[in-house]
């Protein structure tokens, strides 16, 4: 056998892929650093958790990733991509960049994702509840009802988030997101 | 149902099934520590270009392809020449695993490749029950949805010798929709007729197994709502998925019982004509059943349950029930029309060879089931009326 007629085959990349997660993972970020000031429901969600709570949300097994944290003051801030120097206590990796940007497209909920394996939570399993209801509210500023639905396991009735809380509420974050 | 007094079932693979499950497979390789698959499929395969798509769900990952070979035949025996080359491939390529992309003979031969590499001397000192005493190296099947019988279970069939041991189960199944290919109307039924045959043999045994039942009704139950769709529409995804998870649990539910009766002779006839497995098993199928009941031996009333459900089931007085099963069966088999030949004696199988294959049957089954009754079933197979 001419073991040549038969090479190895390393993997190629999917830039594409990886950057459009990239920039929603930092949208995410931003957000979720805008709601936790604006939004009672986050800033109570996050008050819940460790005074030295980091998320580090990440695709595997070397994809872009985001964390999200509170700084010594206790005020949740976006700390960046970069992993270098930080102690997570909660991280989430999502199994690959497919699974990744099928959270990202909204074609999977989170917790269609979850029941399909494409996520491995470390950490403590209240935080990563705390984190999914967090991120739930996040996108429900963040984007409109009809891509929300698929996005989270129940959109919110009028009686868990009036129309006021959520318009006032989807304009500061979009402001607090993309200019603090 | 009642619990058994004692029972043993054993399931080595991880099953992964649906929307993007071959991106999970590096994932699984690193959680058994490899990342240096050796890649065996089928020349069919490549040529519907399900290798790229392979390759492509490997893309961002950490796994590095050792060596892709796509020149296996399919519906042919693995050879012990290829099998050597591509150990020496493995070994060369310095590769840690092995996946199989295909069925039938790509998953015999990967089973052998990683028998010679994990172990010292010939593959073919392994060859038997149980002679393997060590674990393999990690081993993963990517099905295309065609079923030989083997690709899930504990054997392999390499230069026509039997290999049975639990160390042959593959460590995950991948059942991925872009790689589930419509097969032909005669293949389809060939494959889901040995499922089927796997299935209703291992929950046919007198003792229940209530683990087995479990896989064996759902495997069942599968193939009776989706083959005779997939026949008439060979490209419905969502049938031929669901056949495809039939076959993976009926191959691990038939490696916890010996072989019956139908699987033992079909895999004689089979071995010495040279005919699919699927059409000597599909002919003689029906025909068990109904051989049983003429021994007056009874056929456990959950073949029912699998066939129609709970509702169905319920349906159906308690003492109809096994005649029941055998109708709806015989009627299954019979409304794949010409697909399936009714008889031996239509497939030109030599009857002066009944004896032997008789033999054949009743040393596979580990004498479970006896030579007369096997000449018994051939004579009324011959014929195809029992």
């Amino acid at each position: 056998m001419n073991i040549d007629r038969y090479p190895e085959i390393p993997p190629k990349n999917k830039f594409i892929k990886k950057a459009y997660v990239a920039i929603m993972l930092w949208i995410v970020g931003r957000a979720m650093q805008a709601a936790s000031r604006v939004d009672s429901v986050v800033k109570e969600e996050f008050s819940h958790l460790r005074d030295n709570f980091l998320l580090r949300l990440w695709v595997a097994p070397n994809g872009p990733s985001m964390f999200v944290g509170k700084d010594k003051n206790g005020k949740v801030k976006y700390m960046g991509w970069n992993p270098r120097g930080k102690k997570t206590t909660l991280d989430m990796q999502i199994k690959g960049i497919e699974q990744a940007v099928l959270m990202f497209t909204f074609q999977e909920s989170t917790a269609r994702a979850t029941s399909n394996d494409r996520l491995i939570v470390s950490g403590d399993l209240d935080d990563a509840c705390s984190v999914v209801r967090i991120l739930d509210i996040v996108e429900v500023f963040l984007l409109p009802k009809i891509i929300t639905s698929l996005a989270v396991k129940r959109y919110p009735k009028w009686s868990q988030m009036s129309p006021l809380r959520k318009y006032i509420g989807r304009i500061l974050v979009y402001i607090r997101a993309f200019t603090v | 149902m009642q619990l058994p007094e004692s029972y043993v079932f054993f399931s080595q693979p991880k099953i992964n099934s649906g929307k993007n499950a071959l991106e999970h497979i590096y994932v699984e390789l690193a959680s058994m520590d490899a990342r240096k698959p050796l890649v065996l499929a089928s020349r069919q395969v490549a040529e519907q270009g399900l290798t790229k798509k392979f390759i492509k769900s490997l893309y961002d990952s950490n796994v590095i392809i050792g060596s892709l070979y796509e020149e296996v035949y399919p519906y042919h025996y693995a050879c012990i020449s290829q099998l050597n080359d591509l150990a020496e491939l493995f070994r060369a390529r310095g590769c840690d695993s092995i996946i199989a992309i295909g069925g039938g003979s790509v998953v015999d031969l990967a089973k052998g490749v990683n028998i010679a590499v994990s172990n010292e001397g010939s593959v073919m000192d392994y060859a038997g029950e149980n002679v393997l005493r060590k674990r393999l190296k990690p081993f993963v099947y990517v099905s295309t949805g065609q079923c030989g019988g083997t690709e899930t279970s504990n054997e392999a069939y390499i230069e026509n010798r039997r290999f049975v041991s639990d160390f042959l189960f593959p460590d995950v199944i991948v059942l991925d929709n872009r790689m589930i290919t419509s097969l032909t109307r005669q293949r389809a039924a060939e494959a889901a007729m040995v499922a089927l045959t796997a299935a209703i043999e291992s929950c046919a045994v007198p003792y229940n197994n209530p683990m087995n039942d479990l896989y064996a009704n759902v495997a069942i139950n599968f193939i009776y709502e989706n083959l005779h769709g997939v026949v008439k529409k060979p490209k419905i995804t969502h049938g031929n998925l669901a056949l495809a998870n039939a076959y993976a649990m009926a191959g691990i539910a038939f490696s916890n019982i010996p072989p019956g009766i139908v699987y033992s002779l079909g895999i004689a006839i089979a071995r010495d004509t040279g005919l699919p497995r699927g059409k000597c098993m599909g002919c003689l199928l029906p025909l068990s059943l109904e051989y049983r009941v003429m021994k007056h031996e009874s056929i456990r009333s959950e073949l029912l349950y699998a066939l129609l459900g709970i509702e169905g089931y319920c349906r159906v007085p308690e003492k109809d029930r096994t005649q029941t099963s055998i109708a709806i069966l015989r009627q299954f088999v019979n409304d794949l029309g010409d697909i399936l030949p009714k008889s031996l004696k239509d497939m030109h199988v030599s009857r002066y060879k009944f004896e032997e294959y008789s033999r054949m049957a009743s040393e596979m089954s580990k004498k479970r089931v006896s030579q007369q009754d096997c000449m018994q079933l051939l004579d009324i197979a011959w014929e195809g009326i029992a």
